[in-house]
């Protein structure tokens, strides 16, 4: 262990000290037996001063006074909101404002001072920063396990992921800080949908569970903690080795920084190596996005077919339908919406075409792109989503993207030629400054596939339980399920029917 | 001093996901493997080559040193794929809420001998 921890050490702990039990008479010594001394006076005397004659101030006065002024000054603060928003706003934008102008930067700015952080400055800076978040990090990380509210340790999750994207933006690597950034957000909003779907009830028991076990004597929550304890003890030792003994800048790594303009012509070093010197890492990547996909919806479609072992469900259809995602449907989400879909669209399309020279690639484009359509999940529904998307089929979209990324990979393989995925390249032609290649087909393929993947992921875990029967009244623009679910759907359909007065009255509406 | 921080939290990360990990309640055990993949992610990026003061651009000023594009394409692998994986796990999440109508693990005892 000593090779490993006193380098760490060294630059924390400076100098050498000692620690004695008693360090023999000396001043310190003296005044904390002048302090035990006189407090054991002053309680031995206590008769004689706890009937002192009263002092002209006296602290209990002293504290209505204060008190008072404090109600006074609340009562000021109370009557100075005006409730008006703009207002709120003034205060914010004008405090800082000042706070821009009494910094100095204007100064600084007279002064011709460069504002940015060179060198030493910059190193400190960044230091100050990555040490930050990574603190932030691990405040979010514990605050997720406390909290008693799932919503909450939700939160708490999400800051926890944006803060690990602010130390990748940090390294600098912008690219894995926007996807970090983007799948973040997903997952939030993912974890989100989980959490409406399940009920309240549910969630509230499994809380009150949470720190019992099956004694009374509680003794699995010490065991669980040791075992963790442990766990993150030996991976700290492992990181810290690992971290302390990095390899030389001779690496793989200087090799693709060198090759990736010249072989390929594409500038992100990362992009390169993600579409065309590990192309086949990438192409068995969203393999797995996409078989995760499938195996969600797969999941999804069968824990609706009724179970024989399950006894029936005894909750009427309304109840059940309350299970669902309550549709955050007002006119303001409703037109914020409506227009964050093209305008993330048009964003994926540039990731798209620009992932060879800029930060973004296909799939950022991807989940950028389902972004909008999660969004019209949440603030629409899943019905209306559905029937206002009703060209969105996400499998076709999988199955596309994941065809052309196949044949992308597989004809360089019959040509016998050029690298990997980018094995034609048109020369001397780049409007805007666009490179066209087969990289940039595979980059669709990339995207389309994880597009297709994400919202199949979100569209269905956000298919309320007990659907069916809005979809068997509104066939029309679902008409590619397989047979054996609509058969078993419509099954169940009769016993809800027969139950619910409020389903006949539909049935005969319709 | 900051290779030491990036080792501690990596560390802490692992112990609080493993806690998590083994909760009751099924949805912050699933945030207990959210937690796991973050702190490889972190762990992946603090043991990269070199420190960088740029991106891994092609195109950067001779004097500057670009951070490790290798490290970076593995992260990004790494999120796609632990992503994926967290997705199905939380639509397990909900298929056990739906069939046994609990979110506490200890109730889903259908193998109990």
């Amino acid at each position: 262990m000593d090779p490993l921890f006193i380098p760490l050490l060294e630059t924390a702990v400076p100098k050498e000290f000692e620690l004695y039990l008693f360090a023999g008479f000396n001043d310190v010594f003296a005044i904390s037996v002048a302090a035990i001394t006189s407090g054991f006076l002053l309680f031995l005397g206590r008769a004689q001063w706890l009937n002192f004659p009263q002092l002209p101030i006296q602290g209990a006065r002293v504290f209505d006074l204060l008190y008072g002024q404090l109600q006074q000054f609340a009562d000021l603060l109370l009557k100075s909101q005006s409730g008006k928003l703009r207002y709120y706003l003034v205060g914010i934008l004008g405090a800082m404002a000042l706070f821009l102008a009494g910094s100095g930067l204007f100064v600084d700015l007279f002064d011709s001072e460069s504002l940015i952080p060179e060198g030493e400055n910059l190193a400190a800076v960044i230091l100050a920063l990555d040490a930050m978040l990574l603190v932030l990090v691990i405040i979010s990380a514990v605050a997720s396990v406390f909290l008693r509210q799932h919503i909450y340790a939700v939160m708490a999750l999400g800051i926890m992921g944006y803060a690990v994207a602010g130390i990748f933006f940090i390294e600098p690597a912008p690219d894995v800080a926007l996807v970090q950034f983007l799948v973040e957000t997903l997952a939030t909003l993912l974890l989100i949908v989980v959490i409406s779907r399940t009920s309240a009830d549910e969630r509230q028991k499994a809380m009150r569970v949470l720190w019992k076990g099956q004694h009374p004597s509680n003794m699995g929550i010490w065991r669980d903690a040791a075992i963790a304890l442990i766990i993150g003890f030996s991976v700290f030792v492992f990181a810290a080795v690992s971290i302390a003994n990095r390899p030389e800048r001779a690496t793989i790594g200087q090799w693709h920084l060198d090759n990736a303009d010249p072989q390929l012509g594409i500038v992100d070093v990362v992009a390169a190596i993600l579409t065309d010197f590990r192309g086949m890492d990438t192409l068995v990547e969203i393999s797995v996005f996409a078989m995760a996909a499938l195996g969600i919806l797969a999941l999804v479609q069968t824990s609706r077919l009724s179970d024989p072992n399950t006894p029936q469900d005894p909750r009427t259809t309304q109840e059940i339908r309350a299970r669902g995602i309550i549709p955050l449907s007002t006119p303001f989400t409703r037109v914020v919406a409506t227009v964050i879909f093209p305008v993330t669209t048009l964003i994926a399309i540039v990731h798209l075409l620009y992932g060879a020279r800029a930060p973004g690639d296909g799939f950022t484009a991807g989940v950028m792109a389902s972004l909008g359509v999660a969004a019209w999940y949440v603030v629409f529904g899943y019905e209306e989503t559905r029937r206002r998307l009703s060209w969105l089929e996400p499998r076709y979209f999988i199955g596309v993207g994941m065809g052309i990324a196949v044949l992308n990979a597989l004809t360089p393989i019959w040509l016998e030629g050029g690298a990997f995925m980018g094995f034609l390249r048109i020369e001397d032609f780049e409007p805007a400054g666009l490179k066209f290649s087969t990289t940039l087909g595979f980059e669709l393929a990339i995207a389309l596939t994880v597009f297709g993947a994400a919202t199949l992921m979100i569209g269905a875990l956000a298919n309320p339980a007990d659907y069916e029967e809005m979809e068997i009244e509104e066939m029309d623009y679902l008409d590619t399920e397989p047979s054996g679910y609509e058969v078993t759907v419509q099954g169940e359909v009769h016993s809800t029917r027969s139950e619910t007065p409020m389903d006949g009255q539909k049935s005969e509406a319709s | 001093m900051v290779d030491l921080l990036f080792a501690i939290t990596v560390g802490v990360l692992f112990s609080v996901g493993v806690f998590q990990m083994l909760r009751r309640d099924l949805i912050k055990a699933a945030m207990g493997f959210s937690i796991l993949f973050t702190a490889i992610n972190l762990y992946i990026i603090a043991v990269g080559a070199f420190d960088g003061n740029v991106p891994a651009y092609a195109n950067q000023p001779e004097d500057s040193q670009s951070s490790d594009p290798l490290v970076q394409a593995l992260i990004l692998t790494a999120i796609v794929v632990s992503f994926g994986s967290y997705a199905l796990l939380l639509s397990f999440v909900t298929t056990i809420a739906r069939r046994f109508e609990t979110l506490d693990s200890d109730e889903v005892n259908e193998l109990v001998g």
